[in-house]
């Protein structure tokens, strides 16, 4: 149903949130992991964003203002950036010149995007409520 | 933001003396005609009004706003020509009961 | 005989009402899309030429939207090429979500009083 496409794109914004939250929270987590199952320190991890097409793109009925669809999660990227060198010589995992690598997990940064992430989910989940009143409100035309 | 504007209802009230003063001379069959088509308009909105809800509830890519304006259209067409051939009834019995 | 009834309101107002459920899921969709890199904000106007060109006879089938989409152009992008204002969104949801509770009213007055009208009972 036509009123159904504006609730899947929010919905699809809602889920995207979602993941980057999770993602979020396991690079909080593993802020100080120096090792992990492949080795070396735990790498950042973002969300790869993408406008997704909508489900009836090829036969739609509108003339495109709303064929295509919201959000998915294209994967989730591991940063190639070089992890923190900091000097703790007592460190299990230290190296012979006293340094350790850590992730190259900044907490501010994470915090920053975590804002930004709950911001657009409400957003997302506004939007989700507009849709479903318009709908309601429309139906009441056949009371 | 799109400009609405909406101009004011125009209401025409429902007489069978209208009607019948826009049949031709003879009078009953011009009537008959004009009504006959009325008739089929309403058939084509009510056929209209189902096949849209039939779309929609079988979950087709249907026009949600075209589906409800059309089944109020078919309905209100369907009532207009009810009380039209109501109004009718009453005169024809009117005109039956008067004495001769 | 019957589309007199019709045209003009009812006909308009209906087109008004496709008009904002095309612009609403834009609007979703610049707000799903609002940290996706690269994505441009767009936006739906109510297209005058597509709204007089559907004739809409009583059989005639549903005519497409009368909506153009256009890009929103709210501000300047970020540095990943995002142009999404949400702010700006919001108030665009909130728009048309009550331009569409104000059409549904009028809508529904309009053909309360045609059917009062007929039935001559107030």
């Amino acid at each position: 149903m036509d009123l159904f496409r504006a609730l899947d794109i929010s919905a699809s914004g809602l889920s995207a949130q979602r993941k980057r939250m999770e993602v979020i929270g396991e690079n909080l987590a593993n802020s100080e992991t120096t090792r992990t199952a492949a080795g070396g320190p735990y790498r950042r991890k973002t969300v790869l964003l993408q406008a997704a097409e909508g489900p009836g793109f090829a036969a739609a009925l509108g003339n495109g203002a709303a064929r295509e669809g919201g959000v998915q999660v294209a994967g989730v990227v591991e940063s190639a950036d070089a992890p923190r060198r900091v000097h703790r010589p007592d460190h299990p995992q230290a190296g012979p010149d006293g340094f350790v690598s850590l992730p190259n997990v900044n907490p501010m940064t994470e915090m920053v995007d975590m804002l930004a992430t709950t911001r657009a989910y409400e957003a997302n989940a506004t939007a989700f409520q507009a849709a479903k009143s318009m709908g309601i409100k429309l139906l009441e035309l056949l009371r | 933001m799109a400009d609405l504007t909406v101009g004011p209802v125009a209401l025409r009230p429902i007489t069978p003396g209208g009607t019948l003063r826009a049949a031709p001379a003879s009078g009953a069959a011009g009537f008959a005609e004009a009504f006959s088509r009325a008739l089929g308009e309403v058939n084509t909105l009510q056929v209209r009004a189902e096949e849209s809800a039939r779309a929609l509830a079988s979950g087709k890519a249907g026009d949600t706003v075209d589906t409800v304006v059309s089944i109020e259209k078919a309905n209100i067409a369907f009532q207009l020509t009810l009380q039209i051939r109501n109004k009718l009834l009453e005169a024809y019995q009117e005109i039956m009961r008067m004495q001769v | 005989m019957l589309s007199r009834l019709f045209e003009g309101t009812v006909d308009r107002l209906s087109q008004g009402l496709a008009f904002a459920r095309e612009r609403q899921a834009v609007v979703a969709r610049n707000i799903a899309n609002a940290e996706t890199p690269g994505y441009q904000a767009q936006d739906v106007v109510f297209d005058d030429l597509l709204a007089s060109a559907s004739s809409g006879g009583p059989g005639a089938p549903a005519a497409a939207a009368p909506s153009r989409q256009i890009p929103a152009r709210d501000g300047l992008a970020r540095s990943d090429g995002n142009d999404v204002h949400l702010d700006r969104q919001m108030a665009r949801l909130a728009e048309t979500q009550i331009y569409q509770q104000a059409l549904v009213q009028i809508l529904s007055s309009h053909f309360t009083a045609l059917k009062q009208a007929i039935s001559g009972r107030v």
